[in-house]
């Protein structure tokens, strides 16, 4: 038996999210037809909005409506120090933890040479223009403690600790091999604390 | 440890099969390609969920099945465990222990078990390949960390020859892997000298007692970095294998190879090329050696093996393939002896029934024809 032609498109989008399997998608599928016709059109408005009017911020890469993220704009935050990250998503986890008052930087990725990823691929070149002209006494880098992760803080504090600024790596009780966004607060928060300076 | 019960379906030429050996020495003898090394390959696989003779799982499916299963009752120090495997065509696996789901990696190092059988002699006779493989098996079994080390290795490894194949490969862009390639690479080499340290020791008793200390044999890994100048005498005397000294040696030669590296376009030295040797009497085995001289050295090798896992707790059982074929009267009964003075559970196949000496009655002794077995002592079917 074929679904109808729409029900069927539905499905292969569904299917086509990250994790998403196709018994899953049909799930969603069926469940989004079963919703009430403003339900739906209320959703489906929330998906246009947020993809209209997000955008990367002209200054750390996270996401934001304006010219620049609100983190980035905030005077009472020090600029003095960034925090690196691969993830906006990880922007969120390490604000979470409350012991953050500098500002960050997203990479979007790692260096990954399997996947054709090198460091022109992720806003390293930014993130040095950055370093030179906003006075960066520290770079935390806390980029994931995977392979890749450290492959890419390494190549970082190569490119940054010429430039006199002090780099640091948070490693402390994160779970090797892991993602930041697994990471607790605590463990972050003492991760924070506890990170070390890079050789 | 022992198996107290192992019950087949559709395991290779066997259809259903419910086998309770004894818990010390079970002598199974039979015509070739009855079966007898399956039998053997069923039981490390109901300990191990690998199999020592293939890659290909579905080659265990008896021909013409859909799925497998594979049910044991194994003791350890007082607890009993139900260990349940059941495999399909269609690439289900299911690992349970006394229920519950258990993945294949942590699985591996539970149940410890040695087999030696007689494709063991191409771990001496061939390149490093299989040199290699035992010595990750065999870890991973002694020190469960190393497994983690090693696919963490292999991940930067793969990373690092992917940059490498890049014509237009940047020197920073190599240097940022280098860190990490070391960070991993000098635990596993690490763990892999140790390893073959300790083994030695045991290798040197058995092969001793099995050739009257007329053949003195050693192990001797062959690494990149330089054995001599990572082991340092600590303060008790003993040799300490320093794992910082591993990584500064491995993280210079890498830095001396780079330009050869990216001429050649991979990364030539780490863990992935080095092997290790064994010698009698000072001489290389797989040159200098006879036949019967090599599969001695093996079977000591296995043995050694068991005897470093008991020691260190791990009390495992033993599986003998076709073990006496080219071993003579004197190492054919020191084989018998050391098993017996044990007291351990082991599985010997064999051709023939001859050559267990009559004094030896305390073995199970059983038949096998066309996959079934029958119990010679007892006169019970199994
Ligand atoms: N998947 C399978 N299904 C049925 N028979 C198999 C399967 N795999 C191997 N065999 C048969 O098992 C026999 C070999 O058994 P084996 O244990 O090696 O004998 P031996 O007693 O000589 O050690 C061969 O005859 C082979 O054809
Ligand atoms: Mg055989
Ligand atoms: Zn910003």
């Amino acid at each position: 038996m074929h679904y109808p032609q729409s029900l069927q498109e539905l499905i292969n989008t569904f299917n086509s999210f990250p994790g998403v399997g196709p018994k899953t998608a049909q799930r969603l599928a069926f469940y989004l037809i079963s919703l009430p016709g403003e339900e739906v059109e209320k959703m489906a408005r929330a998906m246009v909005k947020a993809k209209k009017r997000l955008r990367y911020c002209s200054r750390c890469f996270s996401f934001t409506e304006e010219e620049q993220c609100n983190i980035c704009s905030d005077t009472g935050r020090n600029s003095f120090t960034i925090c690196v990250v691969q993830h906006p998503r990880d922007v969120l986890v390490m604000e979470k933890t409350g012991q953050f008052k500098g500002k960050y930087h997203v990479l979007h990725g790692a260096l990954s040479p399997v996947e054709g990823v090198g460091p022109e691929e992720l806003n390293i070149p930014r993130l040095l223009e950055r370093i030179k002209n906003e006075g960066v006494k520290e770079v935390i880098i806390a980029t994931n403690p995977n392979v890749e992760g450290d492959a890419t803080a390494s190549y970082l504090s190569r490119q940054i600790k010429p430039l006199g600024v002090r780099v640091t790596r948070i490693a402390f009780g994160l779970p090797v091999g892991g993602d930041l966004e697994y990471a607790d607060e605590l463990t972050l928060g003492r991760a924070l604390e506890g990170r070390i300076e890079l050789e | 440890m022992y198996l107290e019960n192992i019950i087949l379906h559709n395991y290779r030429n066997y259809g259903d099969i419910n086998f309770t050996p004894s818990p010390n020495i079970n002598y199974i003898y039979g015509e070739n390609a009855q079966g007898k090394t399956n039998l053997l390959e069923s039981i490390y696989y109901l300990l191990t969920a690998h199999s020592f003779k293939t890659k290909n799982e579905y080659e265990l499916v008896k021909w013409g099945g859909s799925y497998l299963r594979i049910k044991g009752k194994v003791w350890v120090k007082g607890d009993i465990s139900n260990i349940n495997i059941y495999f399909s065509n269609n690439k289900e696996k299911k690992i349970l222990v006394n229920g519950k789901e258990v993945k294949r990696d942590s699985f591996f190092s539970m149940f410890p078990v040695v087999i030696f059988h007689p494709e063991d002699l191409l771990m001496i006779k061939e390149g490093p390949l299989l040199r290699r493989k035992f010595l990750n098996r065999e870890i991973t079994r002694m020190y469960t960390r190393y497994w983690k080390y090693l696919q963490q290795y292999y991940r930067v490894l793969r990373q690092r020859n992917s940059l490498l194949k890049d014509q237009a490969v940047k020197r920073k862009d190599l240097e940022s892997w280098d860190e990490i390639l070391c960070f991993y690479g000098s635990k596993v080499v690490y763990l892999r000298m140790k390893f073959l340290n300790k083994l030695d020791k045991y290798f040197k008793e058995i092969h001793g007692t099995f050739t009257n200390n007329k053949e003195d044999v050693r192990l001797y890994y062959k690494s990149c970095v330089n054995l001599e100048e990572v082991t340092q005498v600590d303060k008790t005397g003993k040799d300490k294998i320093t794992e910082k000294e591993i990584y500064n040696q491995f993280f210079n030669l890498l830095k001396d190879k780079q330009e050869e590296e990216i001429k050649k376009r991979y990364t030539m030295i780490g863990p992935q090329v080095e092997d290790f040797n064994v010698y009698i009497n000072n001489k290389n085995i797989k040159k200098y050696a006879s036949q019967g001289q090599q599969r001695t050295a093996v079977l000591s090798l296995k043995i050694a093996l068991f005897n470093f896992l008991e020691e260190n707790n791990k009390f495992s059982i033993l599986l003998l393939d076709d073990v006496f074929s080219e071993l003579d009267e004197k190492r054919k009964r020191a084989v018998l002896d050391f098993v017996e003075d044990k007291g351990l559970q082991c599985f010997i196949t064999s051709y023939e029934k001859k050559v267990i000496p009559a004094e030896k009655n305390s073995f199970a002794v059983y038949k096998l024809d066309g996959g079934g077995l029958v119990n010679e002592n007892s006169g019970k079917f199994n």
